[in-house]
């Protein structure tokens, strides 16, 4: 069976360049960066070039802002922890209620050790004002952390309003860029960005290598202590060969990014209006003046996510629901709620996240296939609740 | 033991999903039973027709998940020639395990299928 992969922003597949360039450090390049011989030497060189990939990408300042990391969860959590753990006094934290359960989990095992923590709802459409997150700050707030992109709908978030706000105040800002990185222009300095956390596998690269960019004079204490590596602020041996496809993903998002970002809009535009035109009552979730190139999140009124995910799984395509019962919990998707959408849209609710290798092709068979997946899940529906019968 | 994957469906799951057995309604139904999980939104109706003591046909009516489709089209099947006593001895447990198993956050849709099997057994007793 031809499969098709539209879930993106779960994860992506490695591009063949990428996985070209770290298939050495699987191999004969196997040293410790930390080695003082040529074997060390030539790994350090191999991380230091992926560093500066990394800083380009996102315009940071400098290369040794960025620290490398095992992927946006650890980034998340040492960014929070990390900043808390190093101020003194009352700390008091403001994100939003449609963050990765990264930074929500983080917030919330914070909370249990005493900090406070304001959770910004998001309009109808999942963004974010930065006038409530201006409302939201206090004396005692040590960091403000609000996502560049949303995961499940892509809303873009504005964060030079809230950049500027936080340097307004002098307070920290960490944003979670994991699904923005290489799909929207990043630059962390004309951001006002503090704290930035990136990871490799949702731009091409490998799982298990991120990064977190930690603006020079932050202060943060490390989360992982050991051997002292990444200036002593994130200790453990580096994961060479990831760190390395991370630096060449980065190095082709700088190049292409721009590009490909156009071209994943039109396909996704192309999917969205033709999915809106062959499929009655669909509706848009998320913020169609602010988004990830690649993201669609719909709403099909009178479905359930969930089967209709299988029955697209079936025919080879993969896409993906932020819907009830869908990812190992019974409650529907916290973004979804936060955006106050009705319960029938939220249960009926695919996520298709488009990117590297997709082409119009691939829309057209979604075409073919989806209009009557969705209309036999809706036969099935009980008569009182269905719309389509 | 718990099986190696708790999380995805096995492929029994996964076929009663592609292709629901029994769906749709029984006009003259003898009973009828229906339920939700407010948590997901899952509603379901189960239409069943006895002859003499016994079940002869069952149809069903699904807004729901994976887990809870393919755990009402397995019972569509379970309750064929069983008396109403044998129904009311069904469990979630046998509902899960005539699918093969449901992974352990969706065993409540089992629960929700059993519940729906007692709400009809109700109506037909209350008739």
């Amino acid at each position: 069976m031809n499969t098709i992969y539209m879930d993106h922003n779960a994860t992506t597949p490695m591009r063949p360049e990428v996985l070209a360039a770290m298939h050495p450090y699987l191999g004969e390049k196997f040293g410790n960066p930390n080695s003082i011989h040529r074997y060390g030497r030539e790994t350090r060189i191999a991380i230091e070039n992926a560093r500066d990939h990394a800083a380009a990408l996102i315009g940071a300042a400098e290369s040794d802002e960025i620290f490398f990391t095992s992927g946006g969860t650890e980034s998340d959590n040492w960014a929070l922890r990390g900043v808390i753990s190093a101020a003194s006094g009352k700390s008091r934290i403001v994100t939003t209620a449609i963050e990765h359960e990264a930074v929500l989990a983080t917030c919330q095992a914070l909370e249990a050790e005493g900090a406070e923590v304001t959770y910004v709802k998001p309009d109808r459409k999942g963004r974010v004002s930065a006038e409530d997150v201006a409302a939201a700050i206090r004396p005692d707030t040590r960091i403000v952390s609000v996502m560049w992109g949303n995961n499940e709908v892509g809303t873009v978030q504005p964060i030079h309003e809230i950049g500027a706000i936080c340097r307004e105040h002098g307070i920290l800002f960490h944003t979670d860029a994991v699904q923005a990185l290489g799909k929207v222009e990043v630059d962390v300095e004309r951001a006002g960005v503090s704290l930035l956390s990136a990871t490799g596998h949702k731009i091409n690269a490998a799982k298990g290598a991120g990064f977190l960019y930690v603006k020079k004079g932050t202060k943060l204490d490390p989360f992982m202590t050991g051997g002292g590596q990444e200036q002593k602020l994130r200790s453990g041996t580096e994961n060479v060969a990831g760190i390395v496809a991370l630096g060449e993903a980065c190095r082709i998002a700088k190049e292409e990014g721009p590009q490909s970002a156009r071209n994943v809009a039109a396909l996704r535009d192309r999917l969205e209006n033709e999915i809106c035109e062959h499929v009655p009552d669909v509706l848009i979730n998320g913020d169609t003046d602010h988004r990830l190139p690649g993201t669609s999140n719909l709403g099909f009124i009178g479905a359930e996510g969930e089967t209709l995910l299988i029955r697209l799984d079936l025919e080879g395509i993969a896409v993906s629901t932020g819907a009830a019962c869908s990812s190992g919990s019974p409650e529907p998707s916290h973004v979804l709620l936060a955006m106050d959408l009705p319960q029938e849209t939220v249960q009926g609710s695919l996520r298709f996240s488009l990117g590297y290798g997709n082409s119009d092709a691939d829309i057209d068979r979604l075409l073919e296939v989806l209009p009557e997946a969705v209309s036999k899940v809706r036969e099935m529906a009980p008569r009182l609740k269905s719309t389509k019968t | 033991m718990a099986p190696r994957d708790d999380y995805h469906y096995n492929e029994t799951v996964l076929r009663h999903i592609a292709d629901p057995r029994n769906i749709g309604v029984i006009e003259d139904a003898d009973a009828e039973g229906s339920g939700t999980n407010p948590a997901c939104g899952d509603e379901v109706t189960l239409y069943l027709k006895f002859e003499g003591e016994a079940v002869t046909d069952a149809k069903i009516r699904i807004l729901g998940c994976g887990a809870i489709t393919a755990a009402m089209s397995s019972l569509t099947d379970m309750v064929r020639g069983k008396t109403a006593e044998e129904l009311g001895e069904i469990t979630a447990e046998e509902i899960a395990e005539s699918v093969g198993g449901l992974p352990t956050h969706k065993r409540h849709c089992a629960t929700l299928a059993r519940r729906v099997l007692q709400n009809a057994l109700k109506s037909r007793s209350a008739s």
